[in-house]
């Protein structure tokens, strides 16, 4: 999957949450994702994380959740940001190769992928 | 010589070396490579050169469990096999490509799976059935498909494999070995021959003649020393079930194996693939797409499909799943509604804009089934045969094979960074997906060493029977996942030099 390209020097680690969520979402979700705001109710990123948190797989979602907050918090510039997304990416491959898998709306996403959105949806507000 | 049954007086007794029932690609073919051997050859085929409604209709009959349905139309039996000179190769698409090497393994994830041959031993065959089909190359492999049309392969390594379909003209094979039947001495061909009924000897061991009988009253009887029935995967087994001279179960039928194990492929628009931008290495999955080669075009198909290894890693059988370009269609219902690629990802984000969507048309194998049947129906045809029943069953592990399928897809594309895959995209669970055919009837005479285990030997030769032949589809043990014509012709080819056709 292609890594957002990000422009600020500094950035927060909802932001930085939000990039990983739209480098999972993106592509299976389209324009609705990235049409809308994070503070937006219908932010279809974090209802689709919501959906992943409350679903058979949100137990252990939540633990890689918790990983992967921890990861990124100390990605506050944009080459930290570029690697925390690039370790992201390698990790979402390697889930797939080993078959580690969660369905969310119908799309077969990493487990991986699937955490980062349910990281950013419990991100707030 | 090619001639009408309604021209032979009634009640005609013909004698010949050996008897072929059906003019399709098998039953042709056969009769082609026999034309170089001294052996006197009847052909009895029920229609003639152009459809017709009459001798179409006793191919009718009911189907009950699974309906047939041939892309999204209900479809009755008798649409998906032709009573015509050439057979089913008259309304056939054309698609082709050799059995994979694990379909006639026995695999722990398909039950009653093995063929008492392997692909070694059909290799030959495959050749000269790529010549019969009029195949632009003798080359299967996606990569040198890809590299003949300067495409790249999305994926292909040791878990999924990019797969290459060649087309046929399609080769019609009526009107293409029409010609050569007609010149040849030794070779007789009586359209509008329908044969009802094989008369046996008292203990079943040998056909003894054919009953022929045609629409317009004529009676005849073919007498030969060896009978090949040559009809397809649902009259084939509606012939041996209606011959109930010597035994009331039929004949070959001691271990009412007759008309059980019948397949098709099922085909399910079971996905929705979104890639990522690469549209040069996905041209060559465009569904319906010519391809330069050579100064020529070609129409090459290539889907993805799980290795052998990956299949069984993951318990199931056989399966491949076709792209097809665009974003939809009518299973998808409200799902369209925010989930369409666009190049807004870019404006916002930064981000590429998505590359092409597809949807996942999946084809599989489905598990060999004793109650999944041709039997005989209580009505009658109009020349006063038992017409054919089937009855087509999917089990669990069909649907597995379905899912799992979709799901290596969706890993191995996720894997490569190459896109992600939507499953269920109809929003109904898998036991509800719509299911289609593919006109393909197998298994019906399965082929085993074994008689309780299969109708005909390895040869093709009914077990209980002497003189008796099956040529078609209706022996294939598994059906792996590919369109059946190209292995019906390799095994007529193979059958041909086992009744005595040089090998030149």
């Amino acid at each position: 999957m292609a890594v957002p390209e990000l422009a600020p020097a500094t950035v927060s680690r909802r932001t930085v949450l939000r990039a990983a969520a739209l480098a999972a979402g993106a592509l299976v979700l389209g324009p609705a994702c990235s049409s809308s705001g994070p503070t937006e109710a219908a932010d279809p990123l974090r209802a689709l994380g919501r959906d992943l948190d409350a679903g058979p797989h949100g137990s252990d979602l939540r633990a890689r959740a918790a990983e992967l907050g921890a990861a990124v918090d100390d990605a506050r510039d944009e080459a930290a940001v570029r690697a925390a997304l690039a370790r992201l990416e390698a990790d979402s491959r390697a889930d797939f190769a080993a078959r580690r898998t969660v369905v969310g709306r119908g799309w077969v996403l990493s487990r991986t992928e699937a955490a980062t959105l349910v990281a950013y949806a419990r991100s707030g507000p | 010589m090619i001639a009408s049954a309604d021209d032979l007086t009634d009640g005609t007794t013909l004698t010949g070396d050996l008897c072929i029932i059906g003019a399709g690609p098998a039953g042709l073919t056969l009769a082609d490579r026999l034309r170089a051997t001294a052996a006197d050859v009847i052909v009895l085929e029920s229609g003639v050169d152009d459809p017709e409604g009459a001798t179409q209709d006793l191919a009718a009959g009911p189907v009950t469990g699974e309906p047939f349905r041939f892309n999204d139309n209900d479809t009755a039996l008798e649409q998906t096999h032709l009573r015509q000179f050439g057979g089913t190769s008259n309304h056939w698409t054309g698609m082709c490509r050799p059995m994979d090497e694990h379909d006639l393994d026995t695999r722990a994830a398909v039950p009653r799976s093995g063929w008492p041959l392997a692909l070694d031993d059909l290799a030959p065959h495959y050749a000269r059935a790529i010549a019969s089909c009029q195949l632009p190359a003798d080359e299967f492999a996606a990569a040198w498909w890809a590299e003949q049309t300067g495409h790249g392969l999305l994926v292909d390594d040791d878990r999924m494999r990019s797969v290459a379909f060649q087309f046929s003209p399609p080769t019609r094979f009526g009107p293409e070995l029409r010609p050569a039947l007609a010149a040849a001495p030794r070779t007789r061909v009586y359209q509008h021959a329908n044969v009802i009924e094989l008369v046996t000897t008292g203990d079943g061991r040998r056909v003894r003649s054919a009953t022929g009988r045609t629409l317009s009253g004529r009676r005849f009887t073919v007498e030969a020393d060896r009978f090949v029935v040559a009809a397809g995967g649902v009259e084939t087994p509606r012939l041996l079930l209606a011959s109930t001279g010597a035994s009331p179960g039929g004949v070959g039928n001691a271990f009412d194996l007759v008309g059980r194990h019948f397949m098709d492929h099922p085909h399910a628009i079971a996905g929705r693939v979104q890639l990522v931008p690469a549209p040069d290495t996905w041209a060559l999955y465009v569904i319906g797409e010519q391809h330069t080669r050579a100064g020529g075009t070609t129409l090459i198909w290539t889907g993805l499909a799980p290795s052998a290894a990956a299949q069984a890693d993951a318990g199931i059988g056989n399966g491949v799943a076709l792209l097809w370009g665009g974003l939809g269609g009518p299973e998808r219902g409200a799902r369209d509604d925010d989930k369409v690629a666009s190049a807004a990802v870019a404006a916002v984000a930064g981000a590429p804009a998505p590359g092409p969507s597809a949807v996942l048309s999946v084809r599989i194998e489905q598990v060999p089934n004793p109650d999944s049947r041709v039997t005989l129906a209580a009505e009658r045809d109009a020349l006063g045969m038992p017409r054919a029943s089937v009855h087509w069953q999917l089990l669990d592990a069909d649907r597995a094979t379905l899912r799992g399928t979709i799901e290596l897809v969706a890993e191995s594309l996720g894997a490569h960074g190459l896109g992600r895959v939507e499953i269920d995209p109809s929003g109904r669970p898998i036991e509800q997906w719509p299911i289609g055919i593919g006109n393909h009837h197998m298994g019906t005479a399965r082929m085993h060493v074994d008689p309780a285990q299969g109708v005909v030997d390895p040869d093709g030769k009914v077990h209980e029977v002497d003189n008796l032949y099956v040529c078609g589809s209706a022996v294939f043990p598994t059906s792996g996942m590919t369109n059946p014509t190209l292995t019906i012709v390799a095994l007529a080819h193979r059958l041909a030099e086992h009744l005595g056709a040089p090998r030149g």
